[in-house]
């Protein structure tokens, strides 16, 4: 019992173990055992004989060490950032859900109800090798809330930089040349779900262009320039390219007779079509624009035959006149036709290892993210539109709509020869939308064109030589003649896949580089709409 | 005067048509099975499209008799997605028939 124990002398702390005691000079009249240990009060003294251990009887808590409270804090700190901005994001994300169920649990007025569908635009950004980025940062932040208000969206790749323009272009080319007559309208099949193209316009107006990101407005607004201001010649990319390559000379050979130029299908085209346009006998031609999939066969409609990339200098001879034509359409016929509106959904993607620091910031705080996603898919869901800012009038009128060159802060490249003070009138001007992601763009991107050349120098000479090989001029090594055998036509395919991507690349380039400001047109003034909330309007 | 029989699914049968004359049985068989193939799909699809899109989880709670415009949206995303995997399927089941017919297996 603790009776029989003499007690601690008070100079040695209490809970001090035994052998602590024994080297302190001995105070207790028995040297050789070691010192009592204090009484166990309270329920300790109950719990005594337990077989519980008595450190544990007797533990006190202490306050961690100086290293674990570093680790701890660290640790701690880390983890609640990620978990209060995370927590944040689903917090958002309900709010915005919970204010436009509504719209998604409307009934619909008949099963053949089309809804709302919305184009989704998302460039590659520069130096990026994965072009799904932009969509994939639509996909995850304002997706979510579109499903929900029961709104369609159709997302269009771009592989390419520039490809957005090109698809742009095409889209407003073909759409000119219906209105004009030029081409016939696409046949309509008679089927209830499929709506007449008044009501297919329509609903187009009430959908909506989505463009991720500020390389998706320059070539968005590159690509209405091109198809607007453009001749009304038919356009399609891959048959321009095609026509440059073919007149390239690479797979010329001596005996090849020049391309297969047919004298009636020239007398034909030269002197009905062009000089007959407004006639309404020249859509009934049968063949459609994208149809033409036979190239060297004479076509039998003679007005389309300048589809094919071998007249395509007899095009040229005749395109005076038919920019006379265009532009007097132009001037009678044209005017721009209502747009869908569009929405501009900020969007920065981080490359690069300089970068790194803003990845991580960007990991503990996607609430922005959620934000701006969820305010852009607002903005959409409640269709509020106000009219696109151009830039300011005063600059406008000095540079027109040409692209120039040099540095362009706001928008409105400070080339004031007027003298104008530009910096102070300026209005806030859409076309700066997000401009501050430029200055983030790789430095590597400068040399896209060079890298695009250097890939071209490495191909030819070895496309030279295969060329040869195929038409017997060389003969082959035994390795190549054990290797597979590939005819002319293959290497021209081969040589056209490889040149529109590098084309389109180097214009694509010229279009996105920070540079470059976006395309803008006097004319359109009034005529853009955006979607944007009410309260921000003055 | 009418007969009245009862008719299984796939179960080939001749008939007369208006003219008195014939029809081939091959072709009916075609028809009947290529019939059965599109009920098949049809089927899947409603059901398959029912339980992602109207009754997510298995939840069996309709909320209103109408159809919803979310739904409705689900709806058609999931029958163009439907009809894209089946083509894509029964493409690839075409090149490993063909690779099937020339190596004599259904392998990789």
């Amino acid at each position: 019992m603790s009776n029989t124990q003499s007690p601690v002398p008070p100079a040695t702390p209490t809970g001090s173990t035994s052998s602590t005691t024994s080297t302190q000079p001995q105070v207790s009249s028995k040297p050789t055992t070691t010192e009592p240990l204090p009484p166990l009060t309270g329920f300790r003294a109950a719990l005594e004989h337990t077989g519980l251990p008595r450190g544990l009887l007797t533990w006190k808590p202490r306050p961690p060490s100086r290293n674990w409270s570093i680790f701890f804090t660290v640790l701690g700190t880390i983890s609640y950032l990620y978990y209060d901005d995370r927590k944040q994001c689903r917090e958002l994300k309900k709010e915005y859900l919970q204010r436009v169920e509504k719209f998604g649990k409307e009934k619909c007025e008949g099963s053949l109800d089309i809804p709302r569908k919305v184009k989704v635009f998302g460039a590659k950004w520069p130096e990026d090798e994965d072009e799904d980025r932009a969509l994939r940062y639509f996909r995850k932040y304002v997706k979510p809330y579109l499903v929900a208000a029961a709104i369609d969206y159709e997302q269009i790749p771009s592989p390419l930089y520039g490809s957005i323009t090109r698809q742009a272009h095409a889209d407003i080319n073909r759409i000119r040349r219906q209105n004009l007559h030029l081409d016939p309208p696409p046949p309509l099949i008679s089927v209830p779900s499929v709506l007449d193209p008044e009501a297919v316009r329509r609903k187009d107006l009430e959908g909506g262009i989505v463009l991720v990101g500020r390389p998706s407005l320059k070539e968005y607004m590159e690509g209405l320039r091109r198809g607007w201001n453009g001749d009304l010649s038919p356009w399609i990319w891959e048959k321009e390219v095609e026509k440059k390559l073919n007149s390239d000379g690479i797979f010329d050979q001596p005996s090849i007779p020049p391309e297969i130029l047919d004298t009636d299908s020239n007398e034909n085209y030269t002197n009905d079509e062009i000089f007959n346009i407004p006639n309404p006998d020249i859509p009934s031609v049968p063949k459609h624009i994208g149809s033409d999939a036979r190239p060297d066969s004479k076509s039998s409609s003679g007005g389309l035959s300048f589809l094919r990339p071998n007249s395509s200098s007899l095009f040229r001879s005749n395109t005076q006149t038919d920019n006379i034509i265009s532009n007097h359409l132009q001037k009678q016929l044209e005017t721009l036709p209502p747009q869908p509106p569009l929405l501009l959904v900020p969007f920065m993607n981080r490359k690069g290892f300089l970068q790194i620091p803003w990845m991580v910031y960007d990991f503990f705080t996607e609430r922005h993210h959620v934000r701006t996603g969820g305010e852009a898919a607002m903005k959409l869901i409640f269709s509020h539109t106000r009219e696109f800012q151009g830039p300011s009038p005063a600059f406008s009128s000095s540079t027109s709509f040409t692209m120039t060159e040099g540095e362009s802060k706001n928008g409105y490249s400070t080339e004031g020869e007027n003298g104008h003070t530009n910096q102070g009138e300026h209005q806030k001007s859409d076309l700066d939308f997000d401009q501050n992601v430029e200055k983030f763009y790789k430095k590597s991107f400068d040399e896209l064109p060079k890298r695009m050349q250097k890939a071209r120098d490495d191909y030819y000479p070895g496309l030279k030589h295969r060329l040869q090989l195929t038409r017997g001029e060389v003969e082959p090594t035994k390795d190549e003649a054990n290797s597979k055998i590939v005819s002319e036509s293959e290497l021209r395919e081969e040589r056209k896949k490889k040149e529109l991507r590098w084309m389109g690349n180097e214009e694509g380039y010229e279009i996105v580089r920070k540079e470059t400001p976006v395309a803008w047109d006097e004319k359109w003034r009034g005529w853009l709409k955006i979607y944007d909330d009410p309260e921000k309007e003055s | 005067m009418s007969r009245r029989r009862s008719f299984k699914p796939g179960e080939t049968l001749i008939r007369l048509d208006r003219d008195g004359a014939n029809i081939d049985p091959a072709k009916m068989e075609i028809a009947t099975a290529e019939l059965d193939m599109i009920t098949d799909v049809f089927n899947r699809l409603v059901t398959s499209c029912h339980a992602k899109c109207i009754a997510p989880g298995n939840s069996t709670r309709y909320a209103e008799g109408e159809l919803l415009k979310g739904e409705a949206v689900c709806i058609d995303r999931c029958t163009a997605k439907f009809f894209a995997v089946n083509k894509l399927v029964s493409e690839r089941m075409q090149t490993m028939g063909g690779t099937a017919q020339v190596t004599g297996s259904f392998g990789r």
